[in-house]
C-alpha cells in the first residue's frame, strides 16, 4: 500500500519546497511582531483617535479568515495599483493576521508591567521614547517572548493556505505530485510528519525559553 | 449573485454549526479523559491531540480527502469537511477542557465522594458548574477558530462563502466589493458566536452559585 520508493524519489521535490515553507513562516512572523509591536504601544499610549481605529481593525482581523485576507490582498491590490506577487502578497497576509494577535500579546505584556515603573520614568523625567525603549519594552519582551514563539508556530502551520493563491509551496508539491502518479497517501503523509516534526520541536523549544525567562526573574 | 452569495452563507453555517456541535462532544470527551484518566487510555488521547495540533488543519482536511478514498473509505466533501474541522479543533478543544476540569479543587471531588455522590451527580451538580465558567471562553475563541477554518473547505470542491465569493470574481471582477461583503458577513458571524457565549458565560455563573 504505501510506496517507499516513490516517497524517496518525492523527497527532494518535498523538503526544497519545505524550506520556501518555512522561509514565509519567518518573514510572516517578521512582519507580524513588528506590526503587531506598533499597534500595541499607539493602542496603550492611547494616540487620540487612531487607538480606536487600530482595536476595531484588531477586533476585524481575528474575526475574518485568513483565506480571505489573503484572496482580498491578492486580488483586489492590483485594482488599487498596488501589484504584488503570490508570496508576497501571502507573506504580508500572514503578516497582518498574526499582527493583531502578537499586538494583544504584547498590550497583556505592556499592562503587566506594575504602574510604579511609568511613574519612575516620569519622576526621572524620561520622555516617551525613552521610557519605551529603556523601560516598558525591556521588560515586556520578557513576559512575551513565549507567546510570540506560539505564534511563530501557529503561522508555521497556516502557511500551506499560501497554495490557494498560487504560491509553489510544500503542501502545492505534494499535491501536484500527487496528481501526477495518482499517489496522494506517501507525499501527504510525508509532509504531515515533517510539520508534525518541525512544530513538536518548536514546541518544545518554546517551553524550555518560557521556563528559562521564568527563573531569571527570581 | 445575492442568490449565490445566500447558498454560500447557508453552507459556511450548515459547517460551522455541525462542526461545533461535534468538536464540543470530542472536546468534552477526550478532555475529561486527559484529566481523569490513566494509563493507555490516556496516551492514546494525548497522541491525538498532539497529533492534530502539530500540523495543519489544512493538511489534515487535504489528508482525508484525497487518502482516505484510498483506503476505500468514500465520504462526501460536505462530511470530509466536518470531520476534518471537529477533528482539529477537538485537539484544541480537549487542552481547554482538560485545564477546565483541573481547576475544580480536589477538596469538590473528596466532598462529593464523602456524601456519597454518584460519578454522574458529582460530574453535572459539583465538577459541571464550576469547570463550565472557566472553559467558556476559550471555547468561544474555538468557536471563532472553527468559523475562520471553516473558509478552507472551499479547497475541497465545497460551495461555501470564500468558495462563492471565488466564482462572482471570476464572473465580473469586482474583487473590492465581493471580497469585502464576504469579509464583513464572516465578521458578523464571528461577533454573533462572541456575544452567545457572552450571554452563556453570564449563565454559567448563575450555575457556579444555585447549581444547574
Amino acid at each position: 500500500m504505501f510506496d517507499w520508493d516513490f516517497l524517496i524519489a518525492c523527497f527532494p521535490e518535498l523538503t526544497d519546497a519545505f524550506l520556501i515553507t518555512i522561509s514565509a513562516a519567518i518573514l510572516g512572523f517578521l512582519f507580524a511582531s513588528i506590526i503587531g509591536l506598533i499597534v500595541a504601544v499607539i493602542v496603550e499610549i492611547k494616540v487620540p483617535i487612531l487607538y480606536r481605529a487600530l482595536l476595531w481593525g484588531n477586533e476585524f482581523v481575528r474575526g475574518t479568515p485568513l483565506l480571505v485576507q489573503m484572496f482580498f490582498l491578492f486580488y483586489v491590490l492590483p485594482d488599487w495599483g498596488i501589484k504584488l506577487g503570490p508570496m508576497q502578497a501571502g507573506i504580508l497576509a500572514l503578516g497582518i493576521h498574526y499582527a493583531s494577535y502578537c499586538s494583544e500579546a504584547y498590550r497583556s505584556g505592556i499592562r503587566a508591567i506594575p504602574k510604579s515603573q511609568w511613574d519612575a520614568t516620569k519622576a526621572l523625567n524620561l520622555g516617551l521614547p525613552t521610557t519605551l525603549r529603556a523601560v516598558i519594552l525591556p521588560q515586556m519582551f520578557r513576559v512575551v517572548t513565549p507567546m510570540l514563539g506560539n505564534y511563530l508556530i501557529a503561522i508555521f502551520k497556516d502557511t500551506p493556505l499560501l497554495s490557494a493563491i498560487t504560491v509553489v509551496e510544500v503542501l502545492q508539491v505534494a499535491k501536484i505530485l500527487g496528481a501526477n502518479n495518482f499517489k496522494y497517501l506517501e507525499p501527504l503523509t510525508a509532509i504531515g510528519f515533517l510539520f508534525l516534526l518541525v512544530s513538536l520541536v518548536a514546541a518544545y523549544l518554546v517551553r524550555k525559553l518560557e521556563r528559562k525567562l521564568e527563573l531569571s526573574y527570581a | 449573485m445575492l442568490s449565490l452569495l445566500l447558498e454560500g452563507l447557508h453552507a459556511t453555517l450548515v459547517i460551522t454549526l455541525s462542526s461545533i456541535f461535534c468538536t464540543i462532544l470530542i472536546a468534552a470527551f477526550s478532555g475529561w479523559m486527559l484529566a481523569r484518566a490513566s494509563g493507555f487510555s490516556k496516551l492514546l488521547i494525548l497522541f491525538y491531540v498532539e497529533f492534530f495540533r502539530g500540523t495543519s488543519v489544512l493538511l489534515q482536511l487535504f489528508w482525508l480527502f484525497f487518502v482516505l478514498p484510498l483506503f476505500g473509505v468514500n465520504f462526501s466533501p460536505f462530511a470530509t469537511a466536518i470531520i476534518a474541522l471537529s477533528l482539529n479543533a477537538g485537539a484544541y478543544g480537549a487542552v481547554i477542557i482538560q485545564a477546565a476540569v483541573r481547576s475544580v479543587p480536589k477538596g469538590q471531588w473528596d466532598a462529593a465522594a464523602s456524601i456519597n455522590l454518584g460519578a454522574w451527580d458529582t460530574l453535572k451538580n459539583v465538577v459541571f458548574p464550576q469547570a463550565i465558567v472557566v472553559a467558556l471562553p476559550g471555547l468561544a475563541t474555538l468557536c471563532i477558530e472553527i468559523l475562520k477554518n471553516s473558509a478552507l473547505v472551499s479547497l475541497i470542491t465545497i460551495s461555501d462563502l470564500t468558495f462563492v465569493s471565488q466564482i462572482i470574481r471570476s464572473e465580473n471582477y469586482q474583487s473590492t466589493e465581493i471580497f469585502s461583503i464576504v469579509l464583513i458577513l464572516y465578521f458578523i458571524l464571528s461577533q454573533i458566536i462572541s456575544f452567545s457565549f457572552g450571554a452563556l458565560e453570564k449563565r454559567g455563573f448563575k450555575w457556579r452559585s444555585s447549581g444547574v
